[in-house]
């Protein structure tokens, strides 16, 4: 009975501790990107400089501007994390991908050394 | 335990996932001296109402136009010079800016400009272009094909009025 527990319960006991630790997998790294403060002053009036074309008036419209350009950076925080997000499809696909591998490799071995093993006929 | 130690592996493999994502922060530090350039730089996006007079039943151009990124933007003439026309009066064009709340720019469309820009719109209607207008333009360029009785300018103004399509208010 104490057997059953410990084989039963250990495993679980294991995978708990397991997504227990994930969040120490967890990060918040500190990135500064730069961008520039740009304030914008129109001064003056507008100017509207006319070309003519049929039935309408095209005007392009300018200002004078003062611009205040002050580079800078943003402190930007890139957090990382990682969770438990078990389903049963991602678990079939991970047994099933798996069992497959294991499977590919066991049918190259077979085909390989023993269906089609010329050796034994060589020495022959 | 080896079944035990596959179970758990495909559990962790089929059960981690991570998610990575960025946060903006109001935290900023300079990384240089500030630059001030004063130029004159062309104004893009800037809204204005374009307008007429009001005449006395109530017909008056009243439209928003603005400008796109290059400061450009499209005055349309000939709904002024179908005013002048139909009523017998000049129009001051006015734009309105909606920034500074006044009339920054004006133009008066007189008799001989409201001919030439009819003269102008029936020379491209002629050779087969679309002439848009709202309805109420639609409108008056009839009276002024009633009003009008020299031949030449009647002649534009019916060649225009047959390659009119209509300008929907949403537009």
């Amino acid at each position: 009975m104490k057997n059953r527990l410990l084989r039963i319960g250990l495993p679980f006991a294991l995978y708990a501790c397991a997504i227990l630790t994930l969040p120490s997998c967890s990060s918040v790294d500190e990135v500064w990107e730069p961008e520039a403060l740009v304030e914008e002053t129109h001064l003056g009036p507008m100017h509207f400089k006319e070309t003519a074309a049929p039935g309408k008036l095209n005007l392009t419209v300018t200002q004078k501007t003062r611009t205040r350009e002050t580079p800078m950076e943003r402190l930007v925080l890139v957090h990382e994390e990682t969770f438990a997000d078990f389903d049963w499809d991602s678990f079939g696909l991970v047994f099933w991908s798996v069992l497959g591998g294991i499977a590919s490799v066991g049918l190259y071995f077979l085909f390989a050394f023993v269906i089609f093993d010329t050796t034994d006929n060589e020495k022959d | 335990m080896r079944k035990t130690s596959l179970l758990i592996l495909l559990l962790v493999a089929s059960g981690c996932a991570t998610r990575v994502w960025t946060e903006t922060t109001d935290t900023v530090r300079t990384t240089g001296g500030m630059v001030e350039t004063t130029e004159d730089v062309a104004l893009d996006g800037e809204f204005f109402e374009l307008r007429t007079e009001v005449e006395v039943d109530g017909y008056g151009i009243s439209d928003t136009i603005s400008t796109n990124e290059h400061g450009v933007m499209q005055v349309d003439t000939l709904s002024a010079g179908l005013q002048v026309l139909a009523y017998g009066h000049d129009v001051t064009l006015e734009l309105l800016s909606y920034t500074e709340d006044k009339v920054v720019w004006s133009r008066v469309i007189t008799d001989a400009n409201a001919r030439e820009t009819v003269r102008e719109v029936a020379v491209q209607a002629k050779l087969g272009a679309e002439v848009r207008m709202r309805t109420a333009q639609a409108d008056l360029l009839d009276r002024a094909i009633e009003k009008i009785t020299e031949p030449e300018v009647r002649d534009n103004l019916e060649s225009i009025r047959l390659k009119v399509t209509i300008r929907p208010d949403w537009e």
